[in-house]
């Protein structure tokens, strides 16, 4: 039986010509799991929004759509509130009640339960989930990941039979997000709620999907079993979606494109073997792979090129009696480069960034800025042509009405002429690709358009070294591509960048150097490819499929070249 | 319209709140203050003026759990009372501003006169969690939400698309009215010495600037425009007569306790309204600065929302 | 000894067995406590609820209480008493004139009396805001005005997250080189408010967001119900039942005059008669029922600690 089915649906918004949803016809069997994938913008999110009867956008709409048989836009409020469940992308956004015990109760308060049944329904949902630790918590003492898995549990408490995810993890980081999408495989497989999502991060989805749906500007161009879909546009169907593909695909797609894709590392290796034999006896051990220097300031010292950032055995912590934060961080960072920091949640890495751009005094040690100790900088020397920093969320920086005067106000206190303020403003506008958005509210962008313009904002400042926390967050993969192009570009005018992030892949691809932030200091520091393949867990996908075999290959490209595929 | 906000529904609402409104005032309120002044010989006017205060503040509340108000009209009102206190209660670890008042007057006219009334209410109760509830709580709520009401009523939300233009002479009318009532009390305090030698700066300045304040709003038939000088003004006059004012009340009546009968809280009165002056003056004066600079720019933002929101529409 | 369930410097605070009662009895026990606070002017009644209010804003608030009581309540009832002296002239007893004026001891000693009834109620308010949270209002209001209740929770949650926020938005302002430090009072006012601009909308923008959550939940279907933790339990229902009955007691003794004095002209004591010592004692009763919870409890967790 069918529990959702879409014929012929065509959408526009008021005010617009074109279609956002063009002829898509699907439908969706009882609990099936469903990904739902496709670049920023191609309709995902407004389709999803008509799944739901009180979040269908206004617009034009043709076409059917149908719940159990019935129009999803007749159904009785009570059934589509409890029997459609919908989650959204921003963990913090979607909380409304301040403790967590309420949040749960939410929606069955709408739905006017008995006290003592809503007690035992939270009760049941909090023991599936694992929440009962955090059951009377504050939601503003919960972390990212906590937030959304409690969206999801308040949702699932009123056990729907659909439950509809709109880039559920777009905001977390990457064990949060893994814990989040083992959840929802759980929900899946032992309740058999049906679960449509959409979603950028395919690599742990796709193993876990009966079915893939891609979307290429507004029309429905797969619609497939995962590895079928993962062949389809391997063979060239929505060529964008390529680089959205898990890296074992890719590499698959790269040597052998015909046969069985894998989707798993595991199934990955066992692809490798077929293909290559068993790994040599000799290769892979420790020994035969590129050595790390244990120290980052001994390397930077030993090439001629000045470090523009360092930091010497510096130690800070938040209260007089914590722990400390930061346990002798030893950093030197050199001119023109795309320095990475990574590391898992709370290991300090945000806190270095701060303790550069003086929110926080460390307690001991030297951070010096081109060369001058931090503490003797002015404010105006440090943050005027020097540091700048792009904060994790855009929209921290965005005070104005339009693109144009957004980008204006970044040059609000420089006393320079309107004619030179306007070509600054009309030359970075063209750099970032925001020229035709100028007269756009920047809350009407995108994420990755705001993004680009919070980024265009900090560099009419004319930093010379830009600090970024979470570039990639929420990102899409063909976005992120564009990202590292203006990263580069920058880096090729002398700019140097400290970017901190979880994104692994991100790093090996585009990073000159990365380093491993853990427990408050910095553990290892090297190019991509000493950094990478030293590792055996914290490491590239590419590189665990294929590490055993060529250790120092650590993109999906260097692998497939290795197998000797050949990469379009 | 498949959610839009069913204008009918507002209406409806606003008669009954009139209607609730004026049944109380007529006869509840009266009724509350003689039993009252019978009944509770010597802690009248905490428990009276508590009952009064109650009365008043209830139809709003009343009407907005009754019309059953949309999801994104209950999130629009409690994000504007969370900004408020966080403004408020940053300003007191920053700089020494009253922004909190200012953010309130300006909700007011973006969101009209019920929706200011409840955010001025609300923000100053839960902001009371912080800052120690008491019996002042009652007097602090109705005072933020008359300002937030007032303002609603005040403002003309049809103009905020021509916001910079200014027209003084729009303005001027009120104005003048309080500028002339005061300069009046001035000269009758010149003309006529009062007997106790009492500073000028003291209740007539808030009495004749409640007079000037009523004279200007019957001489002034049209709504104001929202422009930044308007604001400036009419926060500044707001917050100066009318919370300064009351509040002064508030702080006799709970002193009032200390009464022997009239003349005395006369007294009482005086001293606390000269006291006042400068602490009122400041306070206005900071919430007329930060809406001098920013009001227009938050009603903007409120507008904005307002429209993707699809409400008050 | 300082004990593990209680030090003197910090107070109870939220470790008190009282705020974890049932609301109904947090609100019941205050507003009892301070009605009758205000209305009964019999100075034996006055000092028993000024020094029970002292004790119990001592167990709660520590030593914080007993700064705020000495540093500002005691020289507020020697100013309200000053100020009442100087300008209340009724009065018999005359004990000098100041400026032709009568200083009349019937005048002090009302004056007294009413700085000591008005700083009780503070100090009494002072322990309500410990007791009493938001989320306690929040239930009180589920019932009556859900719509209500849902809204001051939503406030509570936006509070912690726009504190977040606005540090995230002083952080960004900070990093572009505006500061809030060094600069005159009308440019910090300038950046102060360009962060609160900001931090506006990018709140009101999320909102759409949270509004959209609400409504994904049902929220606007009819017969909303409301949820809470709190358990009405048979030694809750006692306990109601002994504040309601000792509450009732007091108030009918207090509605009957039993606690009424005249200060003017002359100061007229009534007489202590037996039914004034057991509205004493009842009013006595039900100010210390808090207290002797607290002490319970402490004594509890001694004991079981002990047998360890």
């Amino acid at each position: 039986m069918e529990i959702i089915s879409c014929s012929h649906v065509n959408f526009a918004y008021p005010g617009c010509e074109e279609d956002v949803l063009k002829d898509v016809s699907f439908s969706i069997r009882r609990s099936e799991f469903v990904v739902l994938c496709g670049k920023s913008g191609c309709g995902k999110s407004t389709l999803l929004r008509h799944l739901k009867k009180n979040l269908m956008p206004y617009g034009k709409l043709e076409g059917h759509i149908l719940y159990c048989g019935e129009e999803v836009e007749n159904l009785d409020d009570r059934v589509s509130t409890s029997q459609i469940g919908f989650v959204q992308q921003n963990p913090d956004n979607q909380i409304v009640t301040d403790k967590v015990w309420h949040e749960l109760a939410f929606g069955l308060e709408s739905l006017g339960l008995e006290s003592r049944i809503m007690k035992q329904r939270v009760a049941e949902m909090a023991s599936f989930f694992g929440i009962q630790t955090w059951f009377r918590k504050n939601v503003s003492e919960l972390s990212g990941g906590q937030k959304q898995l409690l969206n999801l549990a308040s949702i699932m408490v009123m056990q729907p039979k659909l439950l509809i995810l709109d880039e559920p993890t777009s905001q977390l980081d990457p064990i949060a997000a893994s814990d989040f999408l083992a959840t929802l495989k759980k929900i899946n497989t032992e309740l058999g709620t049906t679960i449509l999502i959409s979603e950028h991060r395919l690599e742990e989805l796709l193993p876990m999907a009966d079915r893939v749906l891609v979307m290429e500007h507004g029309q429905l161009a797969i619609d497939d079993g995962p590895r079928e879909a993962a062949a389809l546009v391997a063979s060239g169907v929505c060529r964008e979606m390529f680089y959205g593909l898990p890296a074992v695909v890719k590499i698959a797609s790269a040597v052998k494109p015909e046969g069985r894709f894998p989707l798993t590392v595991r199934e990955g290796r066992l692809w490798l073997e077929e293909c290559l034999g068993q790994p040599g006896h000799e290769t892979p051990e420790k020994n035969k792979r590129p050595r790390l220097r244990p120290h980052t300031v001994k390397s930077a010292q030993s090439t001629s090129m000045p470090s523009v950032v360092s930091m010497h055995d510096v130690w800070f912590r938040y209260g007089k009696t914590s722990l400390d934060t930061l346990r002798g961080v030893e950093l030197a960072v050199r001119e023109g480069e795309l320095f990475a920091i990574l590391g898992g949640n709370g290991v300090g890495k945000t806190t270095t960034l701060k303790a550069l751009t003086r929110l926080v005094k460390p307690y001991r040690g030297t951070i010096e800025i081109r060369g001058k100790r931090l503490e003797k900088l002015s404010d105006m020397e440090l943050f005027h042509h020097g540091l700048a920093m792009l904060p994790q969320n855009p929209q921290a920086l965005f005070t104005e009405i339009t693109v144009r005067e957004e980008l204006l106000e970044a040059l609000s206190d420089e006393k320079l002429p309107e004619d030179e303020q306007a070509a600054r403003v009309a030359e970075i506008s063209r750099e970032m690709e925001l020229d035709s958005l100028l007269e756009t509210h920047p809350y009407d962008l995108s994420g990755g358009e705001q993004q680009r313009l919070a980024l265009g904002k900090i560099l009419l400042r004319q930093p010379a070294i830009l600090l970024l926390d979470e570039p990639t967050k929420g990102l899409d993969p063909f976005f992120k591509r564009t990202l590292a192009d203006i990263f580069k570009r920058l880096c090729q005018s002398g700019m140097t960048i400290l970017m901190v992030t979880h994104d692994i892949e991100f790093c090996a691809e585009y990073a000159d150097r990365c380093a491993l932030f853990f427990d408050g200091e910095i553990v290892s520091c090297g190019t991509p490819k000493e950094f990478f393949s030293g590792n055996s867990f914290y490491t590239t996908t590419a590189n665990r499929v294929a590490g055993q075999w060529f250790p120092d290959a650590i993109t999906w490209e260097e692998v497939a070249a290795r197998c000797g595929g050949d990469i379009k | 319209m498949r959610r839009g906000y069913q204008i009918s529904q507002v209406e409806t609402a606003h008669r009954k709140r009139t209607a609730v409104s004026s049944l109380l005032i007529f006869i509840a309120i009266p009724a509350v203050i003689i039993l009252g002044f019978t009944l509770f010989n010597d802690r009248k006017y905490i428990l009276v003026s508590w009952m009064i205060l109650a009365m008043t503040v209830a139809p709003f509340f009343m009407v907005f759990e009754k019309r059953k108000p949309k999801a994104r009209e209950i999130v629009l009102i409690a994000m504007m009372c969370a900004l408020t206190l966080c403004v408020q209660l940053l300003c007191r670890m920053t700089i020494a501003i009253r922004a909190g008042t200012a953010i309130i007057i300006a909700s007011g006219i973006a969101l009209g006169p019920e929706a200011g009334f409840l955010i001025g209410a609300l923000s100053r109760f839960v902001l009371n969690f912080y800052e120690g509830q008491g019996p002042w709580t009652p007097w602090q709520m109705f005072c933020w939400g008359l300002l937030g009401f007032l303002a609603g009523l005040a403002f003309n939300r049809a103009t905020v698309e021509k916001l910079k233009s200014r027209d003084f002479k729009v303005v001027m009318g009120p104005l003048l009215c309080v500028v002339f009532a005061v300069l009046t009390a001035y000269l009758l305090y010149l003309l006529f010495p009062p007997v106790d030698n009492g500073s000028f700066l003291g209740w007539r300045l808030y009495v004749f600037g409640a007079i000037g304040l009523l004279l200007g709003v019957l001489v002034q038939r049209k709504r104001l425009p929202v422009d930044d000088i308007t604001l400036t003004v009419f926060t500044f006059f707001t917050t100066f007569i009318i919370y300064g004012g009351l509040m002064n009340i508030c702080a006799m009546v709970t002193a009032a306790s200390i009464p022997g009968g009239n003349e005395i809280s006369w007294d009482t009165m005086k001293l606390l309204y000269i006291s006042g002056v400068p602490y009122d003056a400041a306070h206005a004066g900071s919430a007329a600065i930060f809406n001098f600079i920013f009001g227009d720019k938050i009603i903007r933002k409120l507008e904005r929302i307002k429209l993707k929101y699809g409400i008050y529409r | 000894m300082v004990t593990d369930a209680y030090s003197v410097r910090e107070g109870l605070g939220e470790a008190a067995a009282f705020y974890r009662s049932h609301p109904l009895l947090n609100f019941s026990y205050f507003a009892i406590v301070i009605g009758v606070t205000m209305f009964a002017m019999h100075p034996v009644f006055l000092l028993s609820s000024f020094f029970m209010a002292w004790c119990y804003s001592i167990l709660l608030r520590g030593i914080k209480a007993i700064r705020f009581n000495c540093l500002v309540l005691i020289p507020a009832i020697l100013l309200m008493t000053l100020f009442n002296t100087l300008n209340v002239h009724n009065g018999v007893t005359v004990l000098f004139y100041l400026n032709d004026n009568r200083i009349t001891l019937e005048a002090i000693i009302y004056g007294l009396a009413s700085a000591i009834m008005l700083t009780s109620v503070i100090i009494w308010f002072s322990c309500f805001s410990v007791i009493v949270t938001a989320d306690k209002f929040i239930y009180l209001f589920g019932r009556a005005a859900p719509v209500l209740a849902l809204t001051l929770s939503m406030i509570m949650r936006y509070i912690p997250l726009l504190q977040h926020r606005f540090r995230e938005v002083a952080a960004a302002q900070r990093c572009m080189g505006r500061g809030l430090k060094g600069s005159s009072w009308i440019k910090r006012i300038r950046q102060f408010g360009k962060e609160v601009s900001i931090l506006i909308a990018w709140s009101l923008e999320a909102s759409i967001e949270s509004a959209d959550s609400m409504e994904a939940r049902g929220y606007g279907l009819r017969g909303r119900s409301s949820f809470h933790l709190f358990r009405f339990a048979g030694g809750e229902k006692v306990l109601l039942a002994a504040i309601l009955l000792l509450g009732g007691a007091v108030v009918a003794a207090c509605a009957a005059g039993s606690m009424s004095i005249y200060y003017y002209p002359a100061i007229l004591l009534p007489r202590f008669t037996v039914l004034q010592w057991i509205s004493l004692a009842a009013y006595l009763g039900l100010m210390s029922i808090p207290m002797v919870l607290d002490m319970r409890g402490i004594h509890e967790w001694k004991l079981s600690h002990a047998a360890m």
